[in-house]
């Protein structure tokens, strides 16, 4: 699961006070939370994160309601950021990942047991939060499962020449579930669930288009795709070549350099189907959101996420 | 292709599916025309006022006639209410009414003109995989892929389509219910709050 942040975008979308609240209740979770385990929570919430979900939560719930935000979505943003990291230490166990947000990953500070019962408490707790509230545990219940699903299906998948419609399903089942669940919880009513999937599909998009610019320019972040067959879209665009394709199925060491440089090569292409999954939110918000503003910048925002 | 219809076994060859695709193609493009121009017919009147006179011959006799019998009876009319106020009411319900009509009038044209919209999109290059298939009978591995991904394209956004489409409708309506609610109560908005209270 791809997880790349806009520096300024809070401060763009304008939600400084209300980050600053779900700041003050994360500290005040962990604070709460059994001692064993609270190094390594302070580890992965305490640092870096652009809280691009909360952000979901937020402009959602003031794209149908012209009014402050109340706590009871604060505590739908806390609830979204711990299940979304639950799913980073588990994609960084599962990836073995070395570092994250320029910091070492949660178990290779704390070791993989560590790791591992940290993700479950944290799944634990926030269903234990969630308790007061049926629609946000039948929404993370969802989340849950179909994250699990999404990421056996990838896995499933590499290493197969398939196409941008394949893309699009395991795309949307893993990042485009997260922020359909975070609108959900925002808007209160479904209607802006398909603008959530449509988000996650184009951050999930962004990201992997970014990671290929930064396989040119560092030498990192989509190397591990490539190692692994991961079915990325500029991937999906460039196996449309059979040549391509029977490399990209069974490559050796010496072929990685060949597949970047076809990946790179779609980049156009690839920045012109994001452009259109862009507009189809933009049309989503347009129609179902009695203020779709803070649902622009949100787009905007992601959308500047590949580096084009 | 085979056609196993009344016992008969016709084989076709690739090019009758080609030609099969564009002949819908073109049917569908006549319908798109025919569509557009009939909901810019209805959505150049501007607003909705006078639906209900536009619309009257669509409307259910027995609705109409309800709504007469109701005005009649003074139904919803209440001692602040000048004469004939609940006839105004009942006229009003009825443009409301009228209006659902109007709705899934305007989706259901707006459904098969975006429908043959995402056609046009994807007509091109279906129908030209399928033609250099039909010149070509062996098409390469990257050639079937690429047709298959364009023909899920399309079906997928058809799909979005109806779906979209379908929560417009229930928008549009539950925008209609809350105006039919407000028309009832008179914009008294207590009359929809409870008058009693809990037991201790």
């Amino acid at each position: 699961m791809p997880d790349t942040g806009a520096t300024s975008v809070v401060a763009d979308i304008g939600f400084e006070r209300e980050m600053g609240a779900l700041r003050k209740e994360i500290v005040h979770w962990i604070d709460s939370c059994d001692g064993e385990i609270r190094e390594a929570l302070k580890w992965q919430f305490i640092a870096g994160s652009k809280y691009f979900r909360p952000l979901t939560v937020f402009s959602c719930y003031r794209a149908r309601n012209d009014a402050d935000i109340p706590p009871t979505i604060i505590r739908s943003a806390l609830l979204i950021e711990l299940f979304h990291n639950v799913s980073l230490v588990i994609d960084d166990i599962v990836d073995n990942s070395e570092t994250r947000r320029s910091r070492l990953t949660l178990h290779n500070k704390f070791g993989q047991l560590a790791a591992l019962m940290t993700a479950g408490y944290i799944v634990a707790d926030g269903f234990c939060l969630a308790r007061d509230d049926l629609q946000a545990i039948l929404l993370f219940s969802e989340l849950l499962k179909r994250l699990a699903a999404a990421e056996c299906m990838q896995w499933r998948l590499r290493r197969q020449p398939l196409g941008v419609e394949d893309w699009r399903k395991i795309a949307g089942e893993d990042t485009g579930s997260m922020f359909e669940v975070a609108a959900c919880l925002g808007d209160g009513t479904e209607r802006l669930r398909k603008f959530g999937g449509l988000l996650g599909l184009l951050y999930h998009g962004c990201d992997d288009v970014a990671d290929v610019r930064g396989t040119t320019a560092l030498g990192g972040g989509g190397y591990d795709d490539l190692r692994d067959g991961i079915l990325t879209l500029p991937a999906a665009l460039a196996i449309r070549d059979p040549k391509i394709a029977r490399v990209f199925c069974n490559p050796n060491t010496d072929d990685l350099q060949r597949l970047a440089h076809a990946f790179r090569e779609k980049l156009p292409q690839a920045e012109a189907y994001l452009d259109s999954i862009a507009e189809a939110a933009r049309a989503e918000a347009q129609l179902f959101a009695a203020n779709p503003k803070p649902l622009f910048a949100l787009i905007d925002h992601t959308r500047q996420l590949s580096g084009q | 292709m085979v056609d196993t219809e009344n016992g008969n076994k016709t084989t076709h060859g690739p090019s009758a599916s080609a030609d099969a695709l564009l002949e819908l193609a073109s049917v569908l493009r006549n319908m798109y025309v025919a569509g557009s121009l009939a909901v810019e017919n209805i959505l150049s009147e501007g607003d909705f006022r006078g639906v209900t006179e536009r619309f009257a011959p669509f409307l259910d006799p027995m609705q109409r006639a309800r709504f007469h019998d109701a005005a009649e009876a003074g139904v919803g009319a209440n001692e602040d209410m000048p004469p004939g106020g609940a006839t105004g009411k009942a006229a009003d319900l009825a443009s409301l009414v009228a209006q659902t009509y109007l709705i899934a009038v305007v989706s259901g044209l707006r459904y098969w003109r975006r429908v043959a919209e995402t056609y046009r999109t994807h007509e091109s290059a279906i129908a030209r995989s399928l033609m250099a298939r039909a010149a070509v009978p062996s098409m390469s591995d990257g050639e079937r892929r690429a047709l298959i991904d364009e023909i899920r394209a399309y079906l997928r956004e058809v799909g979005d389509i109806s779906f979209q489409e379908a929560r417009i409708v229930q928008t549009d309506l539950d925008k209609l219910a809350a105006e039919v609610a407000r028309v009832v109560s008179n914009g008294d908005e207590s009359a929809h709050r409870r008058r009693w209270k809990t037991k201790p």
